[in-house]
């Protein structure tokens, strides 16, 4: 540790800062809202009480019995997202991108060594999201 | 009149943590008599419950400076009657918000460093997506997988208590000798401390070994669903040696990208319930605004040995309830 009373904080960790706080707060607003409308009973696509009902079940399992639909990838909520509950998750699916935003604003703003690295992280969390789609969903 | 003040203040602060631990036994104990008898109960009763019983979490967590997650989901393992794929998929997703919420303050004061976590990251991404992907495989390829996870979890948590009741915490470490990857990617900050008026400058080092711990852990975070600050904290301070500020700061801001590339998985695969998520997320977010507000008050070692024995109690429960699924001992839970 040394003291001086100058500094200046690193301009790619503002930018990933920055990216982050706005994408926050859209990415709740677009989970809670139609999640708390769900709540309340307007426009289900699952009816809360076979929710109840099956809560217990594994995930697999879950929505086989209460939608009788497989869940693979990305479709089983993009495809439904008239619904307030699908459209809940669709929210949250937009605060998992949050990261990869970010990543990406402090990409654009990065020099030297951190260029690739920052390239090879965003691409690893591309792969996490690309994943299922390529390689088919878990434990099906 | 000012030891007056100071003593109301004291009373109070301690009122409001007696009432949160009096409400979280509460919930858990409602909970726990009204899982016998959950085909009976309304729809929205264990909802309800999870308001309250997050909203409680959230009071805590600040305070005892344990992420939510680690908090939630092996209580909410033991005593909720949701499954474990939709407790583990919420528990992600609370800790991820309230690392969200966090790190950008953090990040813009320099106490989160960017170029510390970028190579951890790398390494505690792919191993915290491979632990989401098992967790998930886990329960649903084989019959008795949930039982092997919640033993497994209750494990876990004995890990933590013994990781939380060992730490310490070094406020700003000492580093001679700095590893080359460290000295090539140039990995230091600055950051201005109150307490001391001055800018504080430091360097970190050790990051071969940093990188192996972090693996693990982000293995571990992916596979239950828990936030990873109670490890990621000792890592970056004690071992790579990481002010503790910058420490628990840029612990905040790796579990941000772990979290979110772990949810994916969880995503895909359905393990997310509104009816479980949307209480939980109002009920932490609203409990952490308030329990912020005491963290500023109460004494922390209180706490913290609260949420100990808490970990400690979950810990023993998830291993009962797990031998007791595979039939090793009676089913008593």
């Amino acid at each position: 540790m040394e003291n001086n009373n100058s500094f200046q904080v690193d301009p790619m960790g503002v930018a990933f800062a920055k990216a982050m706080e706005i994408f926050t707060y859209i990415g709740l607003a677009a989970m809670l809202i139609p999640g708390v409308i769900y709540l309340f009973g307007v426009r289900p696509f699952s009816d809360v009480h076979a929710v109840a009902a099956h809560w217990g079940e594994p995930s697999s399992q879950f929505w086989e019995h209460v939608n009788n639909m497989t869940v693979h990838g990305y479709s089983w909520f993009l495809s439904h997202l008239g619904y307030m509950d699908m459209l809940c998750i669709g929210g949250v699916a937009v605060l998992a991108l949050v990261p990869l935003i970010s990543i990406f604003a402090a990409l654009l703003k990065a020099k030297g060594v951190y260029r690739p690295l920052l390239f090879l992280l965003l691409l690893e969390f591309a792969f996490a999201i690309v994943k299922p789609l390529i390689l088919g969903g878990v434990g099906e | 009149m000012k030891k007056r003040e100071r003593l109301n203040k004291h009373w109070k602060v301690s009122l409001l943590m007696v009432l949160a631990v009096l409400a979280c036994v509460s919930s858990i104990a409602f909970a726990a008599e009204a899982a016998q008898t959950s085909s009976g109960t309304a729809w929205w009763f264990w909802p309800m419950c999870m308001f309250f019983f997050t909203f409680t979490i959230g009071l805590i967590a600040p305070v005892s400076g344990v992420g939510g997650g680690v908090l939630f989901v092996p209580i909410a393992t033991a005593f909720f009657p949701f499954s474990m794929d939709f407790v583990r998929g919420t528990g992600l997703i609370m800790a991820m918000m309230s690392a969200f919420s966090s790190t950008p303050h953090l990040m813009k004061k320099g106490l989160a460093n960017l170029k510390l976590m970028t190579p951890i990251l790398i390494v505690s991404t792919v191993m915290s997506i491979i632990g989401g992907v098992v967790g998930l495989w886990i329960t649903n390829a084989f019959p008795l997988g949930k039982y092997y996870l919640t033993i497994a979890l209750g494990v876990v948590l004995f890990i933590i208590f013994v990781v939380m009741s060992k730490a310490k915490k070094l406020e700003f470490p000492e580093v001679k000798d700095i590893d080359p990857i460290s000295r090539a990617l140039d990995i230091s900050g600055a950051w201005f401390e109150p307490n001391l008026n001055k800018v504080v400058h430091y360097r970190t080092t050790k990051m071969p070994v940093g990188l192996v711990a972090f693996a693990v852990v982000g293995m571990i975070a992916g596979m239950f669903g828990l936030g990873a600050g109670w490890a990621n904290v000792p890592v970056l301070n004690m071992i790579m040696g990481a002010p503790i500020k910058v420490a628990t700061s840029t612990s905040m801001a790796i579990i941000t990208v772990n979290d979110a590339a772990a949810a994916w998985i969880y995503i895909s695969n359905g393990a997310l319930l509104p009816l479980v998520l949307i209480p939980a997320v109002l009920g932490i977010s609203i409990g952490a605004r308030i329990g912020a507000k005491i963290a500023e008050k109460a004494k922390p070692t209180f706490v913290r040995y609260l949420v100990m024995i808490i970990l400690l109690l979950a810990g023993i429960i998830d291993i009962i309830k797990g031998l007791g699924g595979l039939g090793i001992i009676p089913k008593i839970i």
